[in-house]
């Protein structure tokens, strides 16, 4: 009876605690678009958290799992006149959904959300705030958002005579799909 | 709750509120201590130990110096490859320390596959064919499979096609041939430091006496030491073994520098060998350090993805997957408002056309190196590979004093000129606040001529070695895909050739460039003489260019019938004839540096 009272409790509890929803094959994707050259790279390792009950919201980026179309783009890319990996091997988010009201996460539904918080690029932070759709379906909830960064605010420059292949402002495109913890 | 019910209540009521404080708070706990970063390294650990990590760029390119590294190109790739050495430094100034002679090898390695490579290519050097055959037999990796180095097979063939005067016996066609094999073992240390072996046999079918091996055995040692983010220093020197070398030959010792830009790599290095084939410059080297038998030399490679699968990427957001239409926003940085002026970039990718000068000046605070090469005629014959064992070379520096203001100089092995140039834009093409539809460059330029002429029959003024050159060069960019420019121009010499000719010539050019790919133009020059001015058995310069723009630089192939490169030189004295075959393949290389931080006009 004791075991029985404390798996109930256990449950209890766990069911009190899982607002926690979490990814660890999110994925990530940025777009570059110049007259010139328009440059593409996905990672879909990204680990994401979100709280349904707090609206917080997390994300951690490994730079290497970014990939290109070409290899050598890719190895630009993690050279240190861009992202530098080697120093910074990570990228985060960390915020908040701010209109968390708006998003009804028991039942199934499209919900149009606004993200705020920190972008964390070659330990460079700058707020950011990102629209974004939250889906649920079957208890699975997929976040998704377009926005865009602009590089320079991240240090990442880039040797001179590339600058015309290279946008200002990079659009960052996030789909995640989470499950329950 | 249950539990409650129970008899010896408070005991339980205890036990029970313990055992839920401990799960809360456990649980409590658990929940926030999500941390992400521990879990992304721990999706990291796993895939790197799930995976192979293969050691990648141990060498910066399949060549050291003049040999091989263990890196083969990439499936589907084509490497083209020019390597040049000039004469060695102990020539003295009037070779200008041998810039004046060149040996090169034009050649192409391709990927069969990422470890397969096969190549070829022809050496102006006792013209020479080779091909060869790479594979890389082990790879140096981490992660699931552990393998401390490198190690690639090579086998190449070198057929010598210079006939040989001297000879009086007659010779069979395998006797031109020769074969080396090599192992070439390399470790990457560290990103900063990578070295190799490379053991060595060189076979040839015949040797010069009776004594000597037809199997020469040598080890060589290489090495790449990173000095910045994008250059490295590299060494390279082959050792013959006791009783295996040629009569009068030397071991090879080669030191480079090495700059990494976007998809290619520049070498400059110094060699005490000429040729560029294992046969040659492993046991053919009769230069010596200690004499001062160096040359100057440098290999460019160009990358052309003939047959690579790109990886595909996912599609996974509506949005971003519909191809080539850029999202809204992005136009903006192409229009400008009209407060400001916007000068109108890029009329022209260089500030070479082909052989004359563009409208573009370098930008302010740019360093600009510039190589131009012509081949030979194109109807030399086959046994001189159609012009390619000749070359004529102008090397000069460019400078940015203003943005509208540049300054350059140059020498050509043609007739051992030299020249600076002053350019000066006048007249910028913008748009906005002020519109000006054209641009106007002012460009001057003098000649010197200092080559020896030893039909002279009067003692010539060392004035009479110099010639001048004016153009006004207008250029109007019509959009991205077309641009035009117009050239009217005055060539004065201080000496010509009869009395009857003028000293001032004059001459009218027109340029052009379209734009066939996003990175690729064609270009077209035309000079056309005014009439009676011309100098004896000249024609028009007609030359027909090919570019590609590539990050940091413009590499431009043509076809030409002229073989100067200094105004006076292709605008009056072309002798070549398009109709006769006179055609002469050529090429223009840039290198940027910059000196002082660059700022576009428009900024």
């Amino acid at each position: 009876m004791k075991r029985i009272s404390l798996l109930i409790c256990l449950f209890t509890v766990f069911h009190a605690h899982a607002q926690d929803y979490l990814t660890r094959n999110g994925n990530v994707s940025f777009y570059s678009h110049t007259a010139v050259e328009d440059i593409k790279a996905n990672n879909n390792e990204v680990v994401s958290l979100l709280n349904t009950s707090t609206g917080s919201l997390e994300f951690k980026i490994a730079i290497k799992s970014f990939h290109f179309p070409k290899q050598t783009m890719e190895d630009h890319f993690n050279n240190s006149s861009y992202m530098d990996s080697e120093k910074y091997p990570k990228a985060s988010f960390s915020g908040k959904i701010s209109n968390l009201a708006d998003v009804n996460f028991t039942k199934d539904g499209t919900y149009n959300v606004t993200a705020e918080g920190n972008l964390t690029i070659k330990d460079v932070t700058k707020p950011v705030t990102a629209k974004g759709v939250i889906t649920v379906s079957n208890g699975k909830v997929t976040a998704q958002s377009t926005f865009t960064v602009k590089r320079l605010d991240y240090h990442i420059a880039g040797e001179a005579f590339v600058q015309k292949k290279i946008a200002e402002e990079i659009q960052i495109t996030v789909n995640c799909r989470y499950d329950k913890r | 709750m249950l539990l409650f019910k129970y008899k010896d209540q408070n005991m339980h009521r205890i036990k029970s509120l313990i055992i839920l404080l401990t799960v809360f708070t456990a649980a409590g706990a658990f929940a926030q201590d999500v941390n992400l970063d521990s879990l992304l390294d721990a999706e990291m650990n796993k895939k790197t130990k799930d995976e192979i990590q293969y050691t990648d760029a141990t060498f910066k390119s399949s060549r050291l110096i003049n040999g091989h590294t263990v890196e083969t190109t990439q499936k589907g790739v084509l490497d083209f490859k020019v390597m040049h050495r000039f004469g060695t430094l102990n020539q003295g100034p009037y070779e200008l320390f041998g810039l004046d002679v060149a040996s090169v090898r034009i050649g192409g390695d391709y990927g069969i596959t990422n470890r397969l490579t096969i190549g070829g290519g022809r050496s102006s050097f006792e013209k020479q064919y080779d091909a060869f055959l790479k594979y890389r037999l082990l790879w140096q990796s981490a992660g699931k499979r552990n393998m401390p180095v490198s190690v690639t097979l090579l086998a190449s063939t070198m057929l010598k096609t210079l006939k040989d005067q001297t000879d009086t016996i007659k010779r069979q066609s395998s006797d031109r041939y020769s074969f080396a094999f090599q192992a070439l073992i390399a470790r990457k240390f560290s990103s900063n430091f990578s070295m190799q072996l490379m053991p060595t046999m060189v076979h040839y079918n015949i040797v010069p006496t009776a004594d000597l091996p037809n199997d020469f055995f040598s080890i060589g040692a290489g090495a790449r030491l990173k000095l910045t983010k994008r250059t490295s220093i590299t060494g390279e020197y082959y050792y013959r073994l006791p009783n295996s070398k040629l009569p009068n030959t030397y071991n090879s010792f080669s030191l480079g520098y090495e700059v990494e830009t976007g998809g290619h790599v520049f070498q400059l290095h110094v060699s005490n060998s000429t040729g560029m084939t294992e046969r040659t410059f492993i046991n053919e080297t009769t230069g010596r350090w200690g004499k001062g038998d160096i040359h100057f030399g440098f290999n460019i490679s160009r990358v052309f993805n003939i047959n690579t699968n790109r990886r595909k990427l996912p599609h996974f957001n509506a949005a971003d997957s519909t191809e080539e239409k850029p999202a809204a926003g992005y136009t903006a940085n192409e229009k400008h408002d009209s407060s400001g002026t916007h000068y109108i970039e890029s009329t022209f990718a260089g500030t070479h056309l082909i052989n004359g000068q563009s409208i573009e000046t370098t930008q302010k605070g740019i360093l600009n190196f510039i190589i131009l090469h012509r081949f030979g005629t194109l109807n030399s014959g086959f046994y001189n590979a159609f012009g390619l064992d000749q070359a004529s070379m102008r090397i000069g520096f460019e400078y940015g004093i203003t943005n509208r203001l540049a300054a350059g100089i140059g020498r050509s092995t043609f007739e051992k000129q030299y020249d600076g140039f002053l350019k000066y834009r006048l007249l910028w093409q913008s748009e906005g606040k002020r519109s000006m539809p054209l641009s106007l460059t002012l460009a001057s330029s003098v000649i010197l001529k200092t080559i020896k002429n030893n039909g002279d029959s009067i003692k010539t003024h060392a004035s009479d070695r110099y010639a001048y050159s004016f153009q006004a060069i207008f250029a109007h960019k019509f959009g991205r895909p077309f641009s035009l420019q117009l050239m009217p121009t005055l060539i004065h010499y201080n000496l010509v050739p009869t009395a009857d000719i003028s000293n001032d010539l004059y001459a009218m050019g027109a340029g052009a460039r379209v734009r066939v790919t996003p990175n690729a133009c064609l270009t077209f020059e035309y000079y056309y003489l005014l009439s009676k001015q011309k100098l004896p058995g000249t024609y028009n310069s007609f030359s027909i260019g090919y570019e590609i723009e590539t990050a940091g630089h413009v590499f431009q192939l043509h076809a030409t019938n002229s073989t100067g490169m200094t105004d006076r030189t292709f605008i009056a004295e072309t002798t070549g004839r398009w109709s006769k075959g006179d055609i002469r393949f050529g090429f223009n290389i840039s290198r940027v540096f910059v000196v002082k931080k660059a700022k576009s006009i428009n900024e």
